[in-house]
């Protein structure tokens, strides 16, 4: 019986990936408002719950410590708590 | 009547006509109908008998959005039912609902009347027979009918227990108030926690679940419930706050909300629903303008 495995992608690819997601969300909502803050976060969960290789790439940079570059990189205001609620998940 | 320290339960409870309380003069401890009339029916298909709380809000919400995506066969005539005025214990109410409680359904569409009883099964059953506000896949539809649920069995705790003792008894209890504002603000919890990665209860489906949970959670956090939203810190429930924000700027939930409604601004209060043009013309404030 074949083993499922989780598919993963790049460190690179995980802050594209990223990128769109809160571009796409910064059109939408005001990050600036609590309100607007809290859809995103809630969009962007879904959202990265909907990519497998994305939520993936996210599991990996946390396991093996390259997150900070990660949120670094992406450099979202948003990006913090969701990784910390993704982590609890 | 006794006071909170020096009350002893009978050995067999008698029913307390004079125990005081906003809605004291409608309650009794029996079933069945106190006295004939018949239901009005309207011209179209669904025959709604409701009051604009939130447990009727529910219903004509949903049927707004489904006239909304183009479901023709969704439309109704809502009457009004005054439950101050014992209308829900009419005998035409009665066979409706035994239950006496508002909304209450009559589908006049299918080969003989189907009646319909309790906000949440009338809104499962408006969703399957139109096939919208439901998901079709397995897990979700679930998770749908899981919150749904939660929300009836929920809410009893928000509006009967806590709305009743922090705003309708005629003495202010503490233990009371106190065990039903934990309960109330545990469930906002569980509510604030599942939105915070979820834009609604079904991930990012609007389905029958919002439109159960909104009128009753909505409301309390929106402080238009008891207007206990600084009582219950409302703010601590950012979520919440969010989602029915969110939800409130539907145009359809905006119709939806005032139909059957006979308090607050006049132009909230549509009393009757016979028409998608009565939200234009037949609002109370239209009609004290006409009658001036």
């Amino acid at each position: 019986m074949s083993k499922k495995v989780a598919p993963t992608q790049s460190l690179g690819e995980t802050v594209e990936d990223l990128h769109i997601i809160f571009a796409e969300l910064d059109k939408s909502y005001d990050n600036r408002r609590p309100i607007g803050r809290s859809m995103i976060m809630a969009k962007a969960v879904e959202a990265i719950k909907n990519k497998p290789a994305l939520s993936g790439g996210i599991a990996a940079a946390m396991k093996n410590g390259t997150i900070i570059a990660l949120e670094a990189a992406v450099a979202h205001p948003i990006l913090k708590p969701v990784i910390a609620r993704l982590a609890k998940a | 009547m006794s006071s909170q320290t020096d009350y002893t339960p009978p050995k067999v409870w008698q029913w307390n006509t004079e125990s005081g309380g906003t809605w004291a003069s409608t309650n009794r401890p029996i079933a069945g109908p106190t006295h004939d009339k018949v239901l009005p029916v309207g011209k179209h298909p669904l025959q709604l008998y409701s009051l604009g709380t939130p447990n009727g809000q529910k219903v004509t919400i949903l049927l707004e959005e489904l006239l909304a995506i183009g479901e023709a066969g969704a439309e109704y005539d809502a009457h009004l039912i005054k439950i101050s005025d014992g209308d829900q214990f009419s005998s035409g109410f009665v066979a409706v609902n035994p239950n006496s409680k508002i909304p209450a359904l009559m589908d006049h569409s299918t080969p003989t009347p189907t009646r319909v009883f309790e906000s949440g099964s009338i809104l499962l059953y408006l969703a399957e027979k139109f096939g919208h506000f439901i998901p079709t896949e397995h897990s979700a539809r679930t998770e749908c009918l899981s919150w749904l649920f939660w929300q009836m069995g929920s809410a009893p705790y928000l509006g009967g227990g806590f709305g009743h003792f922090y705003s309708y008894a005629p003495i202010k209890i503490e233990y009371c108030i106190d065990r039903f504002t934990m309960e109330v603000k545990r469930q906002l919890d569980v509510l604030n926690r599942h939105l915070e990665t979820h834009s609604f209860m079904v991930g990012d489906q609007y389905t029958i679940a919002d439109i159960a949970i909104w009128p009753w959670y909505g409301a309390v956090v929106q402080n238009n419930a008891y207007n206990a939203a600084e009582f219950i810190d409302a703010p601590a429930y950012p979520h919440v706050i969010r989602w029915a924000e969110q939800i409130a700027e539907r145009p359809a939930l905006k119709r939806g909300r005032i139909v059957n409604r006979i308090s607050g601004d006049l132009a909230d209060q549509l009393h009757e629903r016979h028409d998608a043009d009565d939200f234009e013309h037949r609002t109370q404030d239209k009609i004290a303008a006409a009658s001036d």
